[in-house]
């Protein structure tokens, strides 16, 4: 009989349930094992046992459905139960209990981690034996829901995968795109009509869904690289930050993390790039990093523009007022972006974030797409900038024109157009390993961004496991951004921005400025950090963000005036 | 009979009493039924000899030089587990001490222990094996063993 072809409701509608369980039982112990064997027999249940872990592990590979629940003892020479469990684990989906005359907090979390469904201690009792038998339910429910949730079998679509879906999608063009164009085209040895069909359903519904997100969406869109990084970043996340002066990071950053979208390694840096914008990091903190979304990326530029348009007193981004907090936050996070970016992006290069590229991308969508961006002074400049070091150059032209406020967005953008397609974590791990450099200097030194190395910060992976919020998100942009224009300008924003240790209040002033930006910025972006967890990044890096976060924070809450 | 009846509830009640054995024990005892009625005798018997077994192990352990008190640990918490399943009451406390010896890798300690191990598990066994064959006259006699009162 098949476990799986029983449906719950079969197994504990019926009177007997849970008579007949059958259960495999290890311990190397024969007393502890006989005891155990009859405890099982008295509730009923089918025990078959074995002293040995790797006889069990033969008996139930010899037949994955031969047991509905597996329990067994921790001490065990040879093989002992963690690793037992691990490897039913890893190879049939049975639920594993563990036993143990020890019951320290470690062990059992360590079980916990492992997968058991429960740790139970010796001495056994019957009480406990009894009810053994809901982890059984339990876990056929899981899986027939599961089941019942596709229809196809699961498809993982990682970074490399998406990337080229992108790339032949927008060689077809997205009206043109068929599943089974796409198929022929990627190529993939496994992949179905049925798995990128579902994918690009997906992918077109995040095009157009008529939100800020949308809008991005279709921003991006018209790029097709960056489109393809956009219409997957839950945008609709973003927005929502943007929208809302608090910045419930909590929506944004969980659809950024959403890992069913984009991979993009690029979010990662996006997440950065929030972080700096938004003063509610902490909250963004736990989902920036995981979200390989580009949609962080969006947020991180829409924070970022938000905080731009705080620095407006540095800037003459009047239209900044586009109300950073609502669907055009775009442009306020542009704004902010700008000044960010400024500061940042001096060196032009810093766009090398990956996560900047994306949200250039965005963001020059988002700008776009609101007219009332505007007001970037800074933005020119930072297009100019932006080109430096990356190959973006296509982005960063359109960009410059559309954006107005953000120069930075250019930047973004120019790196981008490299993402947009690629974004992969190649050029995010690059960066990562730049950025970390890049955010040593920026503390103390000029940043000597070399392009492409500069950053340590890892964008998509490690960024993207960085849990820290925003902070950590925004640094990471930062150093995105840096690290992609590692260019010389960079170096030179770098520079500005590592002098002026401590100068904090005067950041806004000098991101107005664009280039002193950078340097007062740095100070605050390390004091930012103190606390940032990015450890990946390197302590540089976290007290850049530090730093850009304290400035952040100020320019925040007079973008929260602005939009109240 | 009645006599006989009476003297195997002491006899045990005492062992309870003394704290040879605890609850886990009457735990054994419940599950023997007719399915398994010889199931205490039987599990009990493993458990003397896994425990021989242990014991000696124990003991050559601790006569090697230098002592592998890793090992011993070892040893000494299955006997500890094994002793903690079947209501060794005694036998498992001392197991207990004997662990912080091992840790404080005191050769002394773990020697003196042994020896405390030694003489509570041969009490036990004694004890034991006198319940069994009071059980199995009273069984011989009335047919099976009381259980419980």
């Amino acid at each position: 009989m098949v476990v799986e072809d029983r449906l719950v409701s079969d197994d504990v509608s019926g009177d007997d349930f849970p008579d007949g369980l059958r259960v495999l039982a290890v311990d190397d112990d024969r007393t502890c094992l006989k005891l155990l064997e009859n405890l099982l027999r008295k509730c009923k249940y089918n025990v078959t046992t074995t002293t040995e872990a790797v006889k069990a592990l033969e008996m139930l590979r010899e037949n994955r459905n031969m047991f509905d629940l597996v329990i067994s003892d921790v001490n065990m020479p040879e093989m002992d139960g963690f690793k037992l469990l691990k490897q039913v684990g890893l190879e049939m989906d049975v639920p594993f209990i563990m036993l143990s005359g020890n019951g320290d907090k470690e062990r059992v979390m360590k079980g916990v981690i492992h997968g058991a469904c429960d740790y139970l201690m010796k001495p056994i009792r019957m009480e406990e034996l009894q009810n053994i038998w809901q982890h059984v339910v339990r876990k056929r429910k899981k899986i027939e829901s599961k089941d019942q949730n596709k229809d196809a079998p699961r498809f993982i679509w990682d970074n490399d995968l998406h990337k080229q879906f992108v790339s032949v999608v927008s060689q077809l063009g997205l009206d043109k795109a068929y599943p089974k164009k796409i198929l022929d085209l990627m190529n993939v040895e496994g992949l179905t009509r049925e798995n990128v069909a579902s994918h690009l359903q997906k992918y077109r519904l995040s095009l157009k869904r008529p939100t800020k997100q949308a809008r991005v969406d279709a921003a991006l869109d018209s790029h097709p690289q960056m489109g393809s990084v956009g219409g997957f970043c839950s945008l609709s996340g973003s927005r929502r930050i943007l929208s809302s002066t608090s910045y419930a990071s909590s929506d944004i950053f969980s659809r950024l993390n959403t890992p069913s979208r984009l991979n993009l390694k690029g979010i990662n840096s996006s997440a950065p790039v929030l972080a700096l914008q938004s003063p509610n990091f902490n909250s963004f903190k736990q989902r920036m990093f995981s979200a390989k979304e580009s949609s962080s990326f969006l947020q991180g530029i829409r924070t970022s523009m938000s905080m731009n348009q705080f620095q407006q007193n540095s800037y003459p981004t009047g239209n900044m007022k586009l109300n950073p907090i609502d669907d055009s936050s775009a442009f306020t996070a542009s704004t902010s972006f700008q000044n960010i970016k400024a500061t940042v992006s001096n060196a032009n290069s810093s766009l090398s974030c990956i996560p900047s590229n994306h949200l250039l991308t965005h963001n020059s969508r988002l700008f776009i797409n609101h007219s009332s961006v505007g007001g970037a002074a800074v933005k020119t400049e930072l297009f100019n900038h932006a080109t430096s070091g990356s190959s973006n150059s296509l982005d960063y032209n359109r960009l410059s024109e559309s954006w107005k406020s953000s120069a930075q967005f250019s930047n973004f953008a120019t790196n981008s157009s490299p993402l947009s397609g690629n974004f992969n974590n190649d050029q995010m791990s690059h960066n990562n390993l730049k950025f970390s450099s890049l955010s040593a200097h920026f503390r103390k030194t000029p940043v000597d961004f070399s392009s492409t190395s500069a950053v340590t910060v890892h964008p998509s992976e490690e960024m993207m496991q960085c849990q820290d919020g925003l902070l950590e998100s925004v640094v990471k942009g930062a150093c995105y951004l840096q690290q992609q224009n590692a260019g010389s300008a960079f170096n030179t924003t770098l520079d500005s921005l590592a002098s002026p240790n401590g100068d904090n209040s005067s950041m806004g002033h000098s991101l107005a400025q664009n280039n002193s930006l950078p340097t007062t910025q740095m100070p605050e972006v390390e004091k930012f950090y103190s606390d940032a967890r990015i450890e990946s990044n390197g302590d540089c890096f976290f007290e850049q963000m530090l730093s850009l976060e304290g400035f952040i924070q100020s320019n925040y809450a007079s973008l929260d005036d602005t939009i109240s | 009979m009645d006599q006989l009846q009476r003297k195997l509830r002491d006899y045990e009640a005492a062992m309870f009493q003394q704290g040879f054995l605890d609850d886990q024990f009457s735990q054994l005892q419940k599950l023997q039924d007719d399915s398994s009625p010889d199931f205490v005798i039987e599990v009990m018997t493993m458990f003397f000899d896994d425990s021989e077994k242990l014991l000696n192990n124990i003991s050559r352990a601790l006569e090697q030089i230098p002592v592998n008190f890793k090992q011993i640990d070892a040893y000494v918490h299955q006997q500890k587990g094994s002793s903690a399943s079947v209501g060794a009451a005694r036998v498992k406390n001392i197991c207990a001490t004997f662990r912080s010896f091992c840790e404080a890798q005191n050769r002394d300690g773990c020697v003196s222990c042994l020896q405390q191990l030694q003489k509570e598990y041969s009490q036990l066994k004694k004890n034991l094996q006198y319940l069994f064959r009071l059980q199995q006259e009273f069984k011989a006699a009335a047919g099976s063993i009381p259980t419980g009162e």
